[in-house]
Parts: structure tokens; C-alpha cells; sequence
């Protein structure tokens, strides 16, 4: 028991806890990601059908803009392929909101899905979609997850 | 001593895994719990359409839909290949709320003056049903 008491051995004590903190926090991290894993893995083999979906907005109104780089298609060939590729099939400007439209969508895996929606969807505050500028034209980028 | 240091890095080593394996199994297990109950992408919502004859077509107006436009929305050709051809038939198929939003901007199915859809000369009139 005095032992203990002695200044090396406090921190002996000290640092074993600090280690048990520190490892803790790893395995929940690691728990976390594991987790996702396991969902995204477990959503592939559902047979769902995740889309992304382009709508236009005719003005960003107060929306964040973000401007589309070839850095961004080249990332995102799925994105490439709704705004400037073969997957565009714009809607009349009519149907829903009158200053929004239907640009195009494709099927992507949940694991794309997931990175689309990370990267161009709605801040995770707020929940307000940023608006994707390109070539004079407002984007919204939606993704489903079926 | 050092035995004791074995032991310590073994039950060490347990603990890690057993707490990333719980943790994992927890937020899985809840989060498909959530799923299952509300639906990933929020409440589910139905699109149902019925197969009508030409007589509806009187004030309404046509959307002419193409292999594109069903290939685009996987539901709309899901509701249309159930409902057929023969008028009266309707289908009904879970959708989205961004499955929803992407078809009333594409064809106003979830609008009230919603058009009459046509694929390969058959016609279709669409609502949206929220749970």
C-alpha cells in the first residue's frame, strides 16, 4: 500500500488510465466505422436501386454556391454524366415548383450515394442545400438511398 | 511478473475488440431498426397509377414518356409495367420523398392538376398517397 503512495508509481497509475481513455476512444471509433461498413455492405447486397438525381434552380436565392470543377466531374463520373453527359434529360420548367426542373439521374452504388451526399448535400445544421454552379446555371444534387 | 504483463495485454486487447464489436453492433442494429420503422430517406410514400382511356385525356395535359424517362425514375416504370394496359387497372408502389420530389418536378405527379403520363400508347393518370 505505500507503495502506491509513491510519486512514480501515481504516475504509473496516472498514465495506465490515460492509455485505458485513449484506447477506449479508438475502439468506439473503430466501432463506428465498422458499423458503417457493415451497412453499406449490407445495402449493396439489398438489391435497392440508389439514384442521383440534378434538379436546376433557376437562382440560388440565399443558398451557399458551389462552382463545379472539372476536379469535380472527374471525381464524380456520375455527376459528369447528369449535367453534361448522357444521363441529361431536362424537364419543362412547368411541373413542381416553377423555378426548379428535373435535369437527369442514374443509379450509383449506396457507397457512391453516400459520398454524393456527403460532398453536395445539405449542411448537416441547417439541412439547406448548397446550389452547384456551372457554366451559369444553379444546381441541386440529390441522392436516394432506398 | 511478466505473466501478469501478458495477461494485462491480452485482456487489454479483448476489451479493444469487444467494445469496437459492440459498438458496431449497436449502431447497426439501431440503425436499421430506424430504417425499417421510418424508412432511410423519411416516411415512405406511394405513387399509384391507373391505366385510364382517352376520354381523360379532355383538359388534361400529356406527358409523353420515354425508355429514358422510366430508366431515370426506376418507381414510375416499377407502377406502369404493374398496371398494364387494360384502363381501370392501378398499381401502387413505395417511393421516396426524394423519389417524390424528382417525379413532380419531372412529370407534377404530386401536383393537383397532375398530367396524364403516355408510354407506348397507353395512358396513365398518377396520385401520390402519404403515409
Amino acid at each position: 500500500m505505500e507503495e502506491d503512495k509513491k510519486p512514480g508509481n501515481r504516475l504509473g497509475t496516472m498514465g495506465f488510465i490515460v492509455a485505458c481513455a485513449l484506447a477506449g476512444i479508438a475502439a468506439v471509433a473503430l466501432g463506428l466505422v465498422l458499423a458503417d461498413a457493415l451497412l453499406i455492405y449490407a445495402m449493396e447486397g439489398s438489391g435497392g436501386q440508389p439514384m442521383l438525381y440534378v434538379m436546376e434552380s433557376a437562382e440560388p436565392g440565399e443558398n451557399v454556391v458551389i462552382p463545379l470543377t472539372e476536379k469535380d466531374f472527374a471525381g464524380h463520373p456520375a455527376l459528369d454524366a447528369v449535367i453534361r453527359g448522357d444521363e441529361r434529360n431536362p424537364s419543362a420548367w412547368e411541373w413542381g415548383r416553377s423555378d426548379r426542373r428535373f435535369i437527369g439521374g442514374v443509379n450509383v452504388s449506396y457507397a457512391e450515394s453516400r459520398v454524393l451526399q456527403d460532398t453536395y448535400g445539405p449542411d448537416r445544421e441547417t439541412w439547406v442545400y448548397p446550389h452547384l454552379e456551372y457554366e451559369g446555371a444553379y444546381y441541386l444534387v440529390v441522392t436516394t438511398w432506398p | 511478473m511478466e505473466s501478469d504483463n501478458k495477461r494485462l495485454i491480452a485482456v487489454g486487447l479483448l476489451a479493444f475488440v469487444g467494445v469496437a464489436v459492440l459498438v458496431a453492433a449497436v449502431v447497426f442494429g439501431f440503425t436499421t431498426l430506424v430504417a425499417l420503422v421510418t424508412g432511410i430517406d423519411g416516411l415512405p410514400q406511394e405513387l399509384t397509377v391507373e391505366v385510364v382511356g382517352k376520354e381523360a385525356l379532355q383538359n388534361a395535359s400529356v406527358v409523353h414518356l420515354t425508355d429514358r424517362d422510366l430508366k431515370q425514375h426506376p418507381v414510375l416504370a416499377t407502377a406502369i409495367r404493374e398496371a398494364g394496359s387494360n384502363p381501370g387497372v392501378s398499381a401502387s408502389v413505395p417511393m421516396t420523398g426524394v423519389e417524390c420530389l424528382a417525379l413532380t418536378e419531372s412529370f407534377g405527379v404530386y401536383t393537383r392538376d397532375a398530367p396524364i403520363l403516355e408510354y407506348d400508347g397507353v395512358y396513365y393518370s398518377t396520385r401520390v398517397l402519404l403515409h
